[in-house]
């Protein structure tokens, strides 16, 4: 059985995303530490709120695009390995997304 | 919070700027890794080009998109932040330009005095310091409001509601509060000096309803005499009665809205009707024809002041009108505010003994909620 797909050119791209992953966690940090003022406005109090909201909602997509980075790498690894079929590979792609099968 | 003199002068509008910055630099920046996650899903398609390839594709499209909605999220937070640092310190230079020319506009107190120039100038320039800092706090919690808005944070529970019904944001608003186009001078006269006075009193009739997120007003109302709640609803507040600066609601707006939600065409002909309506006073319990002026300034006057309303009497072509009292003059004469409020000619005027004998047609003293009954 012949498949349509380069597992060399996979992994590259899994290395792509996990680099996107990695500037995630990079621009969470940013926003943790953004510039909020302690001056008695209450702009400044929301602001603490809204940097650590924003943090989480940075690091939160970096947690999923690291998770689909590492599938990618698994669901290549896989077609390099065995001859699984194709249903086997995209529920094993969903589960190391953590979306089951 | 309601910001004070000494913090709107020391805001610095570069920490507001830099927290935009950040945002706009990360936004910047997330913006390019979704882009990379875009053409990841771009070249999966040629290195994966079976069904599976497909799925993979259509998971990372999904990711660069929602990186990108990220991105998205932080620009109005920073344009927010920038116009909000704008009108901050549009308002900051605005209060130094006033301290430049007066700076008693920095003193906490203002102690009246006899010469009604001297008392008429302290009277604008506090009635400005206070109008910069009420559009000042505005701005502050517009822009805190807009912040948590745009990324639907929870905002946390306030104990007095929207409006500041403190003692001292009753006071600040009774002294800025207009009558408007409603003609109820004598409603609003009488609320002005309870404001002012007795700050209990209005929290008895104004509470806000965290969980209806409305006012409950009580007041008595004339049809049953006996006390009605009236709901209102923040939203469908009028622009006026309200603060004469802002052209914001405040608590005599509330209280209207109430009184017309009850009775749409009801008249509040004079202070009498105006404290059964709001405390179930009845008038005759008020003696309002028989009280001296040396007692109206020892009770005007007093730490604890009572709150006193004053009606003048009707003359050829000018109809009597309803004045709250404001304080006493260093020389005894009484100060004493007008409905019409700030920005409005003569709004404040002294009156001494000779003028109070000419001009006075009824005086009506309530009390304090704390003790003894109404006069």
């Amino acid at each position: 059985m012949t498949r349509e797909v380069h597992p060399g050119q996979v992994h590259a791209l899994a290395d792509l995303t996990a680099e996107a992953a990695q500037e995630l966690v990079g621009q969470a940090g940013e926003l943790s530490g953004l510039p909020v003022g302690d001056d008695g406005f209450e702009t400044g109090a929301v602001l603490h709120r809204v940097a650590e909201d924003l943090a989480r909602r940075w690091a939160d997509q970096a947690d999923d695009t690291s998770r689909l980075a590492d599938a990618i790498h698994d669901s290549a690894a896989a077609v390099e390995r065995t001859e699984a079929s194709n249903t086997e590979l995209a529920q094993g792609f969903l589960r190391g997304l953590g979306g089951g099968a | 919070m309601k910001l004070t003199v000494e913090a709107l002068l020391a805001f610095d509008p570069t920490h507001w700027r830099a927290a935009a910055e950040a945002l706009s630099a990360v936004a910047r920046g997330t913006q390019g890794t979704g882009g990379l996650l875009d053409e990841v899903a771009v070249r999966m398609g040629t290195a994966w080009s079976d069904e599976v390839g497909a799925m993979i594709v259509a998971r990372c499209r999904a990711h660069a998109e929602a990186v990108m909605g990220l991105a998205e999220v932080l620009a109005p937070l920073a344009d927010t932040l920038h116009a909000g640092a704008d009108a901050m310190s549009a308002c900051a230079d605005e209060l130094r330009a006033l301290l430049a020319v007066e700076p008693s506009a920095q003193a906490d107190s203002h102690a009246f005095t006899a010469d009604p120039q001297t008392l008429a100038r302290a009277d604008a320039v506090r009635s400005v310091t206070a109008s910069i800092l009420q559009r000042a706090t505005v701005v502050d919690r517009r822009v805190a409001a807009a912040l948590t808005g745009t990324l639907r944070l929870e905002t946390p529970t306030q104990d007095l509601g929207p409006l500041d019904l403190s003692g001292e944001g009753l006071a600040l608003a009774a002294d800025l509060t207009t009558q408007g186009p409603t003609g109820l001078d004598a409603w609003t006269a009488t609320l002005m000096s309870l404001g002012r006075s007795d700050p209990a009193a209005v929290n008895a009739d104004l509470a806000w309803d965290e969980e209806r997120q409305a006012y409950r007003v009580r007041l008595f109302d004339p049809g049953t005499d006996r006390p009605v709640e009236e709901i209102v609803d923040p939203q469908g507040l009028p622009e006026f009665p309200s603060n004469a600066m802002t052209q914001a609601p405040d608590f005599v707006a509330v209280l209207t809205q109430a009184l017309r939600q009850r009775h749409p065409d009801l008249d509040v002909p004079d202070a009498p009707a105006a404290a059964w309506m709001l405390l179930g006073v009845e008038a005759s319990q008020l003696c309002d024809d028989e009280v001296s002026f040396s007692e109206i300034l020892e009770r005007a006057g007093a730490e604890r002041p009572d709150a006193v309303i004053i009606s003048t009497k009707s003359t050829p072509g000018q109809a009597g009108e309803h004045w709250s009292v404001a304080g006493v003059t260093s020389d005894g004469s009484l100060v004493l505010r007008h409905p019409n409020g700030p920005g409005y000619p003569h709004p404040v005027r002294t009156l001494d003994e000779g003028a109070y004998r000419r001009i006075v047609d009824g005086v009506v003293i309530l009390p304090h909620s704390g003790g003894g009954g109404a006069r």
